[in-house]
């Protein structure tokens, strides 16, 4: 049975939806990769599940449970919010409160879900701390966030996220903001520690090549929608939906093209509102008649693809 | 020939934070000692991760900050000798974010215009050079009313890009263009870079941290670490055999589409050392896989062998 069963969730302003019939399931242990560009709804995907919308935003969905629990219910999504579902961002500083240490926010958050002493949590803060690769940790945390580097908040905040030993972790573009060098081993530490506890992991990002190497699953997000969903051979290698194609062939990949020779690009931006048909109609080479009805996901091969002549 | 750009043993300091309140202030060292040329036509990338001093370097290039010591020459005239006007005019920004560095209660006419208005082009022959230039850099007649909210992520770097462009400057310091862009949008954006450096020879001093978009782009490459150049030479030569273990990681960290490879095996673990307290030797053996005990001790200097340079004791 899987841990994580969405289907159709929606979410709008008053006047505008901006994630359309989102369908997502997820088992104990896998990893589901959320990609899309900027503005592609699949923040707000991740944001209405843990019911932490802004203001404005409403969300509604016809199924939502976690592990048998109903995440429409708010007190219970409330509960399960850093303790069982934990969810790390993409710059720390704005997630960690400046004004106290490390430890007294590692703390806090054990304390609040789990009871306990202060014994007891800084005893599992010193453990998570050391765990995610932190040296020194009595001193790390009487230090305060600002007195940390990037890469170090980053592991501060995956520290966090695992002090009530949670079952899912939903990490939004986590390394977005770190150097390449530090990236790897963020993404590395990620997978280390889901193998390790079996945690299953959603996350959320724009870079297909850390998509392609973290994922067992990617689910493919444009204009709000899904547009295609399936296993990660076969996004990265045999895309069934025309705009995951398009995208990767976007990427400049090194040595694979001489200095000087033309990226493809996808010709127009997204459109941010809703259009009748197919949302990438206007910027897809293999429009027809048919893209005018707004095709379902359908499925495919393999998976499942928002688009009238995948197969 | 004299290059067109020619940096020589530059060094950049900013003021450190003061030790206490009787102790004076020690200066962080941004650029230490760097020399660099680009040609005329010529596309040089410097790539390095943050605080490596790309974009001090970038800032030093573009007049907006006066060098400690070292020389920066534009057609063999050091720029300490140009007016600011002067210098405006013959190498000119676009930078990582166009939303922050357009005046977004201005039109696009006249954020592109402006440097034309400040040389005293009539106001006729602005608007038709405007007209053209917004038509070069693949945008039209409608856009010119649009303030900068109005237009999209790409729509907003082609403006930059064209009013960089408007005084036909010889060298553009592009600050990651294409970082704050989505892939689709990347490539439109680089495709019209490499085109108009085709039709008006332009030379670019390019700063990114992707090492594809350089290997496109760029004819030479210079890898910084720590405010010095680690290796120097040929992009497709420096990424397809690095030299210096700091390029080695470069490339390996840097994660292509994939589904078959595994994540980088190794990391370098550590990061970027503090710099206000430098590492001793070479700046990089903190955190070198392959550090022994000279490389504690002595700061490699940067030795060319068959065109690459690289500052390493290996």
């Amino acid at each position: 049975m899987s841990l994580l069963d969405i289907g159709g969730l929606w979410v709008e302003t008053a006047q505008l939806p901006l994630v359309r019939d989102v369908d997502l399931s997820l088992a104990r242990g896998e990893t589901l990769c959320l990609a899309g560009e900027s503005g592609s709804g699949k923040s707000l995907t991740a944001l209405a599940l843990m019911d932490l919308l802004g203001p404005g935003l409403r969300r509604r969905a016809t199924r939502a449970r976690f592990d048998g629990i109903d995440l429409l219910d708010r007190g219970a999504t409330q509960r399960l919010r850093g303790s069982r579902i934990a969810m790390i961002f993409q710059e720390p500083m704005t997630a960690l409160n400046p004004v106290f240490t490390i430890g007294t926010q590692l703390e806090a958050v054990y304390r609040r879900h789990r009871g306990g002493g202060r014994a007891e949590a800084r005893r599992r803060a010193l453990h998570l701390l050391e765990r995610v690769g932190i040296g020194a940790p009595e001193r790390r945390l009487a230090q305060f966030p600002h007195e940390l580097s990037g890469g170090l908040r980053q592991r501060a905040m995956i520290a966090m996220a695992l002090m009530c030993q949670p079952d899912l972790l939903i990490a939004d573009e986590p390394t977005t903001a770190l150097d390449v060098t530090v990236q790897a081993e963020i993404l590395r530490l990620l997978e280390d520690l889901q193998r390790e506890l079996g945690l299953a992991l959603i996350l959320i990002t724009h870079d297909l090549g850390v998509a392609s190497r973290m994922a067992d699953r990617c689910a493919v997000m444009y204009a709000g929608e899904i547009v295609e969903n399936a296993d990660r051979a076969t996004v990265f290698r045999a895309p069934r939906h025309p705009y995951t194609q398009a995208l990767l062939r976007c990427i400049p990949i090194l040595g694979s093209a001489a200095p000087g020779t033309p990226l493809l690009d996808i010709p127009g931006v997204m459109p941010s509102g809703v259009e009748a048909g197919c949302a990438f109609r206007a910027r897809c080479t293999s429009a027809a008649a048919e893209c005018t009805t707004a095709p379902p996901l359908r499925p495919v091969e393999r998976g499942s693809a928002r688009c009238w002549f995948a197969s | 020939m004299t290059p067109l750009l020619e940096i020589e043993d530059l060094v950049c300091r900013y003021p450190g934070r003061r030790g206490g309140f009787f102790r004076h202030a020690r200066p962080i060292h941004a650029i230490n000692g760097v020399s660099l040329s680009v040609g005329e036509g010529e596309v040089v990338a410097l790539v390095g991760e943050s605080g490596c001093g790309k974009s001090t370097l970038a800032r030093a290039m573009l007049g907006l900050l006066k060098p400690a010591a070292g020389a920066i020459r534009l057609d063999g005239t050091p720029l300490a000798a140009m007016t600011r006007r002067e210098l405006a005019r013959r190498i000119l920004p676009v930078f990582q974010d166009p939303y922050s560095s357009l005046n977004p209660s201005k039109t696009v006419e006249s954020i592109v215009g402006l440097p034309l208005r400040l040389n005293r082009v009539p106001a006729e022959e602005r608007r038709r050079i405007v007209r053209a230039m917004l038509m070069r850099v693949g945008l039209s007649e409608r856009h010119l009313a649009r303030r900068p909210h109005q237009l999209s992520g790409g729509q907003r770097q082609r403006v930059a890009i064209a009013r960089a462009l408007i005084m036909e400057p010889k060298l553009v310091v592009c600050d990651e263009p294409t970082s704050s862009l989505d892939v689709s949008v990347q490539a439109q954006i680089l495709n019209l870079l490499m085109q108009l450096r085709r039709e008006l020879r332009l030379s670019y001093v390019l700063i990114s941290h992707n090492l594809a978009v350089v290997e496109r782009l760029a004819d030479r490459v210079a890898i910084m670490y720590f405010g010095r150049i680690v290796e120097e030479g040929p992009a497709a030569a420096v990424f397809a055999r690095p030299r210096h273990p700091y390029t080695q990681a470069l490339r390996s960290a840097a994660l292509s589409p994939d589904p078959d490879q595994p994540l980088p095996s190794a990391g370098l673990g550590g990061e970027v050392p503090d710099p206000a307290a430098p590492p001793s030797g070479c700046a990089f053996h903190p955190r070198c896989p392959h550090a022994m005990d000279r490389c504690r001790v002595e700061t490699p200097d940067l030795r060319e062998v068959n065109g690459i340079a690289v500052a390493c004791h290996l």
